[in-house]
């Protein structure tokens, strides 16, 4: 009978210990990928929200690649420029996102309208990933990416992650 | 009589020397050279003409993983072999009238743009999904239907970044001359010279 008992308790606590992780991930989740209307440089509103970060390893070089959802609440076309979307770490070490090959110069926010998922891609050295990583959005107005926690990210050649939170 | 057999003479004599100047001017003379005149906005725009100008292409295969993690738990992830080509070249419109310097004899100084990767393609015949799994204790979470987007995107850029740690862009640069030298002399100019870009 005790023995019966004393597994219903572990049981409970178990469940009720998974139950507060699940909670504190979402809740991380959520505050992740919050909505933070911004400006341009010359004063026109728009709204960023991340979804995800990519992380993968080519060679000596680490690709970080961010995935956002830009939304225009402007009866005009907002065009935003890729390189304004600049990634600082905790050095203060300063990255601009890829603007050859698959990636436009120029992103255009339909009138009203949003893109629900337009990507931004890093080439960073490993050690940016020791601290905090935050997204340049808007005219100087920072979204933090990652927190102060170091991540060693041990890929191989070729391997992502995608995280939707910030602690990683 | 004497007077009208100088007169002869002297009229024959100018005759002669006029048919002389005639013929010499016309038959003579070689094949009739026209001299063009080039200046530098012309070659300008010849060259801002070509446009991007694609030099080099290369073909990459790569094996590309990519694990997403869900929340709260559990994780997808989608492996697949790609292939992609990436081309490189110089983008011409970028060139200005300083960029452009004419020097005497046919002579020709060019500092050409800093080459750069001008397309990454993935070949869709080619590129496959090896594995698709997610963690079997995680049945509620749903799968993402936009992860091999993630996955072909993820290889784009490592396909453009591997490209780019290779000799890719001085490949394109040196593709590059070597065209735009055969383009310059068949324009008439003898010696084309590149400038090193910054």
């Amino acid at each position: 009978m005790a023995v019966k008992r004393l597994l219903i308790i572990v049981s409970l606590v178990i469940v009720a210990l998974l139950a507060a992780l699940a909670w504190l991930r979402t809740k991380e989740a959520r505050a992740f990928s919050q909505l933070y209307r911004v400006h341009t440089f010359a004063g026109t509103n728009y709204v960023i929200q991340l979804t995800s970060t990519t992380v993968g390893r080519v060679h000596t070089n680490h690709i970080l690649i961010l995935a956002a959802r830009l939304e225009n609440p402007n009866p005009f076309e907002v065009v935003l420029q890729r390189d304004w979307f600049v990634l600082m770490d905790h050095d203060r070490d300063y990255y601009q996102p890829s603007t050859n090959g698959t990636q436009t110069a120029l992103i255009r926010l339909p009138p009203h309208g949003a893109l629900e998922r337009e990507l931004l891609s890093y080439v960073v050295p490993s050690d940016t990933f020791d601290g905090a990583l935050a997204l340049l959005a808007g005219h100087q107005h920072f979204v933090l990416v990652k927190n102060r926690h170091p991540y060693q990210p041990n890929l191989p050649d070729g391997k992502f992650v995608t995280f939707h939170r910030r602690d990683w | 009589m004497f007077k009208k057999l100088r007169n002869l003479a002297v009229f024959a004599v100018i005759a002669a020397l006029a048919t002389v100047v005639v013929y010499q001017h016309y038959f003579l003379a070689g094949p009739r050279r026209i001299t063009r005149t080039v200046d530098a906005p012309a070659v300008l725009q010849q060259i801002q003409a070509l446009q991007e100008l694609a030099t080099v292409k290369y073909t990459l295969q790569k094996v590309i993983g990519l694990e997403e993690e869900k929340v709260p738990f559990g994780s997808e992830s989608v492996m697949m072999v790609v292939l992609a080509h990436v081309k490189a070249g110089v983008d011409l419109r970028a060139l200005t009238a300083q960029d452009v310097r004419l020097g005497p004899d046919k002579q020709i100084t060019l500092r050409l743009p800093v080459p750069k990767i001008l397309d990454v393609y993935i070949d869709d015949k080619a590129t496959k999904v090896y594995q698709r799994s997610k963690t079997w204790w995680t049945p509620w979470v749903p799968n993402n239907p936009a992860l091999e987007q993630q996955a072909r995107q993820a290889a784009l850029e490592s396909v453009q970044l591997a490209a780019t740690q290779s000799d890719i862009l001085s490949n394109a640069q040196q593709n590059a001359e070597t065209a735009l030298r055969a383009f310059l002399q068949t324009t008439g100019f003898q010696t084309v010279s590149f400038l090193l870009t910054q």
